[in-house]
């Protein structure tokens, strides 16, 4: 990117968006078009009303993109919404996100609440906290792991409720998979091992399958 | 155009590739989006696929994966022009278009030494056409223009190229791949060309200097 104009939004402001180096948001920020730029950076709230294209994004606040979100590298601290879809290499998210369309990338790494219609991507690394719901979520690598909770948390994990670490699921495809507490219609996979917590509808897998006592499967088989 | 549709789970054993294959291609977009029908069966959602289209794209995949990365790859199947161009001495000698096809273009696109991407394409399928043997030259001259001024207009769409005929009198029209159309009595379509089929035997052949 040869343009070396920069889009710094510092406060309160408004902006149109348009292509730019850097784009920045300190403070509370709303674009009204669509960001093109190398590098994207919010450290407070967000409100974008196009898309945004960018080489890096690193988010620390609460984030809306009405379109989509193409970005080669993604870290989030915080929330944020995506009503398009979502591309990316390597996306890291610690937080509450809801992504309305698929999400595409290499490896994906997220700790927190997620809501997501499709998940694509070749390392999913997801760490329960609080409920998610993934439709349809497939790859190589699958590992969902429960966090176990910690303070307040603990305390209000005693009822279980709307509070607790779990995942619901559509379909889980994938060469590799590891579930924790997860609640899904159909698991499909090469090797496949359920841990704790889980309540699977069916399970087809090719080379292996094991099954934690505490969870339950109602129809599986080897395909 | 009713399709044999095939299930993932079906695909998956015919083809011996796995799931993570299937998505990391997904993801690559070497397999388009269109191609993904959800359906609901009885065992809950599953998902289908066009199967000859499916078929012949994963039999590519696996072949040419080893010589070129899953990005080339990507590249040559994507409907989108390439941008490139190409001397048409050059196209002639590596036998990609027969020399009668190239000399009934030159009139359209004029005598410039380099070919984009669009031109050669719009020379490429005018040849093959020909080939077939279905169109005669003269109808071949309408095509081109035809081709070159509403091709753009579906950008990265899909697109077939019809050859339509009643009574000896020829009509060539574009429309959105796979579309469905009916005719009054009395027309013949003569030729169906799948653009996007066209682009990837181009670039695959442009690709091997």
């Amino acid at each position: 990117m040869v343009d070396k104009r920069k889009l710094i939004i510092t406060g309160i402001g408004k902006s149109n968006g348009g292509d730019v180096h850097l784009a920045k948001i300190e403070g509370v920020g709303k674009i009204d078009g669509d960001v093109n730029c190398a590098e994207f950076r919010v450290d407070g709230t967000g409100d974008l009303q196009g898309s945004l294209k960018a080489a890096t994004a690193a988010i620390n606040g609460i984030v809306h993109i009405h379109g989509s979100l193409h970005a080669n590298t993604f870290n989030l601290e915080g929330k944020m919404t995506v009503d398009g879809s979502m591309i990316s290499e390597h996306i890291r998210m610690n937080g509450m996100v809801t992504v309305k369309g698929s999400c595409e990338t290499e490896t994906f790494e997220a700790n927190g609440r997620l809501h997501i219609e499709m998940l694509n991507a070749g390392q999913i690394k997801l760490t329960l906290q609080g409920a998610s719901r993934i439709e349809e979520m497939g790859g190589e690598d699958i590992q969902i792991r429960e966090q176990s909770s910690k303070g307040f948390g603990k305390w209000l994990q005693t009822v279980k409720g709307p509070f607790s670490n779990k995942l619901n699921a559509g379909v889980i495809e994938g060469d590799r998979i590891y579930l924790e507490y997860t609640t899904a219609d159909i698991v499909r996979g090469g090797k496949v091992t359920i841990g704790q917590g889980c309540t699977i509808g069916s399970v087809e897998y090719k080379q292996s399958l094991d099954v934690h006592s505490s969870s339950k499967i109602i129809k599986q088989a080897q395909v | 155009m009713e399709e044999e549709l095939i299930s993932k789970k079906d695909l998956l054993e015919l083809t011996g590739i796995s799931y993570g294959q299937l998505y990391r291609w997904k993801r690559k977009n070497l397999l388009p989006e269109e191609w993904f029908i959800r359906k609901s069966a009885f065992t809950g959602q599953e998902t289908f696929f066009p199967k000859q289209k499916i078929l012949d794209r994963i039999d590519k995949i696996v072949h040419m994966k080893d010589d070129l990365s899953l990005d080339e790859l990507a590249d040559m199947f994507s409907p989108a022009s390439k941008a490139i161009s190409i001397p048409m001495k050059q196209l002639i000698e590596r036998n990609i278009v027969s020399t009668n096809a190239a000399k009934t273009a030159e009139a359209y696109i004029g005598q410039s030494e380099l070919y984009t991407f669009e031109q050669t394409l719009c020379v490429y399928i005018l040849d093959y056409c020909l080939q077939t043997g279905e169109i005669s030259l003269e109808e071949g001259k309408t095509l081109i223009p035809t081709f070159l001024e509403h091709y753009k207009k579906f950008k990265e769409q899909q697109c077939d190229l019809i050859l339509l005929r009643k009574m000896g009198v020829s009509v060539f029209l574009l429309l959105p791949a796979g579309g469905e159309i009916h005719f009054e009595s009395g027309v013949k379509i003569i030729l169906r060309v799948d653009v996007p089929v066209m682009i990837e035997q181009l670039k695959l052949k442009l690709m091997a200097i």
